[in-house]
């Protein structure tokens, strides 16, 4: 009698045991899951960039938006009366600008030009270029020959 | 056999443990809205788009009207009392009756908001595995009724939708509903069509789509943006022109890029940002209110929320138009370099892009230049939308003066860059600036 009581207990025991377990394993490795979304930045947090850049570069209409492979992608209006070396100091200097601000997730950014609300060109480089030319590490001229450009003819 | 019971429980918790929590539901339980022109999302039942839910039915805004005696405004987006009629209990009743009523209450037009805490819409459950169809209707009953801040917010989206001429109104009515459905895709990353675009410095890539629909969308803008959108061309032409060296120099001894840094960056400016960040983030944390603003924490939180409220509508405008805009590229292909036009497969788009902005395949050859509609289409919902955008970015900015940070809170200072120069314009005026000055010098 006395060993079935001890069974018992030793029962209740393992069941209160394996009962905790699940519970635990389905909050720690499920209930996640939930909150577990593909975008790197948070949306909200990408508005308040570009509201801070329209601020800082005195500019109207920026876009930015997270696109698949860990890519900002920025996008403004193309400027008027502008060379080719104040676009791409224009560029750089943005870059500059959003380095520090994005999180680590983002190993590019690209900067989209556009007409009409439409993609018109774009200028993108890796993060850690970036964050070398801001550091000195490599010089301005290394630093525009790491652009990967994509323009119209 | 207690023990085998207890080893067999063992194994079935363990075993569901590492099964994810949804499989339960999706796999076994599926919902459905009996409610007519009505449909599912999630688990709850959605009026179809252009019918308002009210006492648990959805109905066309020109019907739900009527039962309240009054006619549906377009242009307010509610309810109006014909003339010489005037509101009392929600319905509209003759103006000489007013005098003979002392209770009524005098407003010209019914609002449909009032009647929005009663709308519920019965969702049906059926267990996939007795698959005949089960007429019990579950007690689940979702309630569409909207917080405060919610009607804030579509007041707001109410208010500029007013504003806009007829044209921006249609489509932006269209877009809205396509918006609703796609909220979620906001979380999502938007598929990456540039990537697989090979290029070095030797072989730009020219990308048929860039000129091709932005020269097809003149067709749709005045005079004035017109000579604006060609300055725009001409400053790219340039650009392209310029050869493909990415040297930019300044009369050769000077870089621009070298000028503007030594004039413009404070290179202390990337650890202040970051300190900045993280106490950002203890402020918010310590909901340390501002010196004499006296809120309550409802008050905190409704702001709170107005103001996230306000991003994420910003934020899915923002993909939505992204979406057009891959479709604008799925109308017009990608070309390389000296290559005839290859069009975008569709299978890139999501399927709930393609569901839901029904999206013919222009897989065709044949078929890609003969896509007008689509592109227009997509064009006017882009125009329509970023309208929308800049409005809304508006609010958000007037909402929270001090940027579209806080209101209430107490936030550390942001990082300022002393040197730059803002009143000369732009970010490029000034660098057209520093290049002007910098040859003077010489």
């Amino acid at each position: 009698m006395q060993i079935e009581e001890e069974n018992r207990k030793k029962v209740f025991i393992y069941l209160a045991v394996g009962i905790l377990f699940f519970g635990l394993v389905r909050v720690l490795f499920f209930e996640k899951k939930e909150f577990d979304y593909e975008t790197k930045t948070d949306p909200a947090e990408l508005v308040d960039i570009s509201l801070d850049m329209e601020e800082e570069f005195n500019l109207e209409d920026i876009r930015i938006t997270e696109a698949k492979n860990n890519i900002l992608e920025v996008r403004l209006p193309t400027p008027t009366d502008v060379s080719k070396d104040i676009l791409m100091a224009g560029t750089a200097y943005m870059l500059g600008y959003l380095e520090p601000r994005v999180g680590d997730a983002v190993k590019r950014i690209r900067v989209v030009f556009t007409v009409n609300y439409l993609d018109a060109m774009f200028i993108e480089v890796e993060v850690k270029n970036i964050e070398k030319w801001l550091k000195e590490k490599i010089s301005d001229e290394e630093f525009i020959e790491k652009f990967r450009i994509v323009k119209f003819s | 056999m207690l023990r085998k019971i207890f080893t067999s429980f063992l194994a079935i918790a363990f075993l569901s443990a590492f099964l994810p929590s949804r499989s339960f539901a999706q796999e076994e339980v599926y919902y459905y809205c009996d409610v007519p022109n009505s449909h599912i999302v999630g688990d709850q039942c959605h009026c179809d788009e252009g019918y308002i839910s009210y006492g648990g039915k959805c109905r066309t805004p020109e019907a739900l009207c009527r039962s309240f005696n009054a006619t549906y405004s377009p242009a307010i987006g509610d309810c109006k009392c014909a003339d010489g009629y005037v509101e009392k209990n929600n319905y509209c009743v003759k103006e000489e009756t007013k005098a003979a009523e002392s209770d009524i209450v005098e407003k010209e037009n019914i609002s449909t908001e009032a009647t929005k805490e009663i709308e519920k819409l019965p969702v049906k459950k059926v267990d996939e595995k007795t698959t005949n169809d089960s007429n019990e209707t579950d007690e689940l009953y979702v309630s569409n009724s909207k917080s405060a801040v919610e009607e804030k917010l579509e007041a707001i989206m109410e208010k500029y939708y007013a504003k806009y001429d007829p044209e921006t109104q249609a489509v932006i009515k269209e877009s809205a509903a396509k918006i609703e459905e796609i909220k979620d895709e906001s979380l999502k990353p938007q598929d990456d069509i540039y990537g697989e675009i090979e290029s070095d410095s030797d072989d730009f890539v020219t990308i048929a789509p860039f000129k091709v629909p932005i020269e097809e969308s003149f067709e749709f803008i005045n005079k004035e943006e017109k000579e604006e959108a060609e300055d725009q061309m001409s400053v790219l032409a340039d650009f392209s022109d310029s050869g493909d060296e990415q040297e930019v120099s300044l009369d050769g001894d000077k870089d621009i890029i070298g000028e503007f840094k030594e004039e413009l960056i404070d290179y202390s400016y990337q650890d202040k940002v970051k300190e900045w960040q993280e106490e950002r983030k203890n402020v918010e944390k310590k909901y340390k209110l501002k010196k004499g603003v006296t809120v309550t924490e409802e008050e905190i939180k409704t702001e709170e929320e107005m103001e996230s409220r306000l991003k994420w509508q910003i934020a899915t405008i923002s993909k939505a138009i992204g979406y057009e805009h891959l479709r604008i590229i799925e109308t017009t292909g990608i070309v390389k370099k000296d290559k005839m036009p290859q069009p975008v497969s569709f299978d890139r788009m999501s399927s709930d892009y393609k569901e839901h902005f029904n999206n013919q395949s222009a897989t065709d050859d044949n078929e890609w230049s003969s896509q007008g509609v689509a592109f227009n289409k997509s064009y006017l919902n882009i125009v329509g939308m970023s309208k929308q955008l800049k409005d809304l970015k508006k609010e958000l900015k007037k909402k929270y003066p001090d940027g579209w940070k806080e209101k209430y809170f107490d936030y550390p200072e942001k990082p300022t860059r002393e040197k730059v120069a803002k009143e000369s314009g732009s970010v490029f005026d000034t660098l057209q600036n520093i290049k002007e000055k910098s040859k003077k010098k010489k």
